[in-house]
């Protein structure tokens, strides 16, 4: 039942109309009471206005009645005063809204009127006038004073007519009349600023002759017979009506629109957050299912794995050639393989539980069961060596491990072992020790003869020892001789090269004559100075380079250039010195234009020490430089006609310091260290260098470089 | 009109050279021993061609470099680097320094001029 209620409030179309209906009726409710309320304020404030007029309006009675009673009474004493006026006027001053004051004679006729101005009324007999003779009979008859009207006025307007009978010596002598113009008395009360105009009036007095109701105002507010209020008055049966001019707008309206705003406002949200809800819920439904059938999927198929992982471990263990078996975390055996009843002869149930432990060895059962039960104890992992003995009284030894099996909680849930048979091992074992007695006793033989000789020996590796510490010694002296030479010559070069720089520069700049014109002779001279410094230049710039080599320093930098133009200018540079010994460098290429990504000043330094050489060594004849491409390998030979390389020559070639006919005949200049320098500049940039020659028919220097 | 040179180079001998090859070539030439001396003087003279000798006692050549190319100078200034034969790497460094180019020493007094305006020439395309 909670499930339906609770169901059909979750419908938004329910949900959203009793929302409506609970708001819509309590908010008109509401609405209903305000409306009452404030009808009842108007009601008060008409019954306030009702019995202010009543009481102005018994005033005005008792006034009138005063004023003709007491002009009844002059007429009574005295009889028709002469000076009918001055009392009129006498008489008017007592009500503002007395109009006229009259006497009227025993037969109806009007004697005396005060004013006279629009009231030509005298001689007029009321007793003929319809409207005015019956108020006035019944005064006569009730021998009382009496009000008549609303009566027609001669002069205009409806108005209210107060007649005193007056009797002389008690004999009928006719009225005293005070005439009251109603309009006046109600305008008056309009005036009233306490009114604020705030409401029409009506008047009215019910013929007693004709049953019918009289008014005594010109306006339509008769018509209201809402608002029409009996009043309590003598002489007849009045009603007052009080009518508000506007009739007031009742403010509970707007509440009771407000309200059904409201009510429809709450009740769409109501309608629209259940629906939303309800959408969410549906979301989150469907969202579910999908989970649960995709875990359904995923449970089957993991089921799936573990029936194969089950069924896998099962032929597993039940076809190894081990004992395997499972135990629960306290020790206790629950599953035993195939092997592990054809070791024991034991059945699965007497294995179960601690009943494994009979299929030990009596001399072994004790020592197990106390270090299985320490490993189960420690929560620890098991491994021991043991044998069993099988109904069959057979022995076997056994090397078994067990290790904890442990849940997602990390919690042990119980142990899986194998246990392998070591009996042949151990049979081996045993032969082994055996033999290694019998060995040991020969070896304490032969120990005791060698102990002779060891001590000979001793004598001669303490003589070996100290040889080759000294060798060491030597060994670290020279390699930091060298090092230290390295470093000498790279600073000394350096140092030298500072003076150089002077002498050479201040040659020239001498030889271009700035200071004055040279003779012949003096540039002769100072040609030869500028000769000799950039010669010694040259070798020093060789021996930096080598010592840089050696101390391993020499970096090479790469970049693309033009290789072919770096020959060709190399080949002008040394066309000069060339010409000069008669000789010829020609090129021969076999490209137009070959880029070559290294570093060029080592390059050109490369080439120009080749041809230099080439050019030295020859005295006749061609000099070919030529350049290959081959498989992005770049060939350079410089080939001349020379005094050529015997080949025992040919392998001291690219070593430093060494110049080919040294100390005989020093007919070439030269440090000795332009080939050394080529090579390792070749090798550094990749490239190989390698010569070719034949003793007074010329040589071949060939080099690569990668492209 | 001539154009100012300002040289700073540490050698008292190569200073004299190079000044007096440059003077003779009709250039103004102003002289700095230090790399202190050197920068104070170009923002003073704001010289057209700046030598620079790239081993310095006091201060690397390099950062000498750095400092002109990139303080206010005028962007017309030439900044060529003196590099020393066989310190490889030096040329590279140089330009990366913010040099417009470099000369090498030992300088060679026939071509020396000639090499240095074509670097003024190269700048000023």
């Amino acid at each position: 039942m909670k499930r339906t209620f609770n169901s059909t409030f979750k419908n938004p179309i329910v949900g959203g109309l009793a929302t409506f209906a609970i708001l819509l009726f309590s908010t008109q409710y509401i609405a209903f009471q305000k409306y009452l309320i404030n009808e009842n304020e108007q009601k008060k404030e008409i019954n306030i206005q009702v019995s202010i007029i009543k009481e102005k309006l018994q005033s005005l009675v008792k006034f009138s009645y005063s004023a003709t009673k007491s002009l009844a009474y002059i007429v009574e004493r005295n009889g028709i005063p002469s000076d009918f006026d001055d009392i009129a006027i006498e008489l008017l001053d007592r009500s503002k809204y007395f109009d006229v004051v009259e006497l009227v004679d025993a037969n109806g006729f009007i004697t005396h009127v005060y004013p006279l101005k629009d009231n030509e009324v005298i001689g007029f007999n009321i007793l003929n006038s319809i409207e005015a003779s019956s108020g006035a009979l019944a005064t006569i008859k009730k021998k009382d004073f009496f009000i008549a009207g609303p009566v027609n006025l001669k002069q205009g307007g409806i108005g209210m007519i107060s007649r005193q009978p007056i009797f002389i010596d008690g004999k009928f002598a006719g009225f005293s009349a005070v005439v009251t113009k109603m309009s006046t008395f109600f305008n008056d009360l309009n005036i009233d600023p306490s009114n604020d105009n705030r409401f029409n009036y009506q008047l009215s007095r019910v013929n007693l002759e004709t049953g019918k109701e009289e008014f005594f105002l010109k306006n339509n507010m008769a018509s209201l017979k809402e608002y029409a209020v009996p009043i309590e008055m003598d002489y007849g049966e009045w009603k007052l009506y009080v009518v508000p001019r506007e009739i007031p707008f009742n403010t509970a309206i707007w509440f009771s629109v407000f309200g059904v705003v409201i009510s429809i406002l709450a009740s769409w949200i109501v309608w629209y957050f259940i629906g939303q809800s309800e959408r969410l819920n549906e979301l989150i439904n469907s969202k579910l299912i999908e989970q649960e059938s995709q875990l359904k999927l995923i449970h089957e198929s993991s089921k799936e794995k573990i029936r194969k992982s089950e069924m896998l471990y099962r032929s597993l263990t039940s076809n190894a050639p081990v004992l395997i078996f499972n135990t629960n975390e306290a020790g206790e055996c629950t599953y035993v393989n195939v092997e592990w009843f054809n070791y024991t002869g034991m059945s699965f149930e007497e294995a179960m539980g601690y009943g494994w432990h009979n299929a030990l060895h009596p001399q072994d059962k004790e020592r197990v069961l106390h270090e299985w039960q320490t490993a189960v104890l420690t929560k620890a992992d098991f491994k021991s060596e043991f044998r069993f003995k099988g109904k069959n009284e057979k022995v076997t030894y056994l090397s078994a491990k067990a290790i904890r099996l442990v849940d997602v909680d990390k919690s042990i849930y119980g142990y899986i072992g194998i246990a392998s048979d070591i009996t042949d091992r151990v049979n081996q074992e045993k032969e082994l020790l055996i033999y290694k007695n019998n060995l040991e006793k020969l070896v304490d033989l032969r120990t005791e003869e060698l102990n002779e000789s060891k001590e000979a020996l001793l004598n001669l590796l303490e003589d070996l020892n100290t040889q080759s510490i000294k060798l060491e010694k030597e060994t670290i002296k020279a390699q930091s001789a060298d090092l230290m030479k390295s470093a000498f010559l790279a600073t000394m070069s350096h140092e030298l090269r500072t003076p150089m720089n002077s002498i050479i520069g201040f040659t020239g700049i001498l030889l271009k004559e700035f200071a004055g014109p040279l003779n012949d002779e003096q540039k002769k001279q100072l040609l030869m100075v500028k000769n000799s410094g950039q010669h010694l230049l040259g070798l020093i710039n060789d021996i930096l380079d080598i010592s840089k080599i050696e101390a391993g320093k020499l970096n090479v930098s790469k970049a693309p250039f033009n290789y072919l133009s770096t020959l060709e200018n190399t080949i002008e540079f040394l066309s000069p010195q060339a010409n000069k010994k008669g000789l010829q460098i020609i090129a021969e290429f076999s490209e137009t234009k070959i880029t070559l990504n290294s570093d060029e000043r080592r390059v050109e330094q490369v080439v120009l020490n080749l041809i230099s050489n080439a050019i030295k060594f020859s005295n006749q004849g061609k000099i070919i430089v030529k350049v290959d491409v081959n498989k992005n390998v770049l060939t350079t030979q410089i080939i001349d006609n020379g005094i050529g390389i015997s080949k025992e020559d040919q392998n001291k070639l690219f070593m430093p310091f060494i110049q080919l006919e040294s100390g005989l005949k020093r007919s070439h200049e030269g440090t000795g260290l332009g080939l050394a320098i080529c090579k390792s500049l070749v090798e550094k940039l990749g490239g190989k260098i390698q010569v070719t020659s034949e003793i007074g028919k010329g040589s071949n220097f060939a080099f690569t470089l990668p492209l | 009109m001539k154009s100012t040179v300002l040289i700073i180079e540490d050698n008292e001998q190569n200073m004299y050279m190079l000044s007096y090859l440059l003077q003779k070539n009709n250039y103004n030439v102003i002289e700095a021993f230090n790399g202190k001396d050197g920068l104070d003087l170009a923002h003073k003279h704001h010289p057209e061609i700046i030598l620079i000798d790239i081993q310095l006692p006091d201060m690397d050549g390099y950062e000498i470099c750095n400092k002109l190319s990139h303080n206010g100078l005028p962007k017309s200034t030439v900044i060529i680097a003196v590099t020393s034969y066989a310190m490889g790497g030096d040329k590279e460094k140089a330009i990366e320094s913010g040099a417009d180019g470099y000369l090498e020493k030992p300088i060679n007094p026939d071509t020396f001029v000639n090499q240095m305006r074509s670097i003024i020439n190269e700048k000023g395309k």
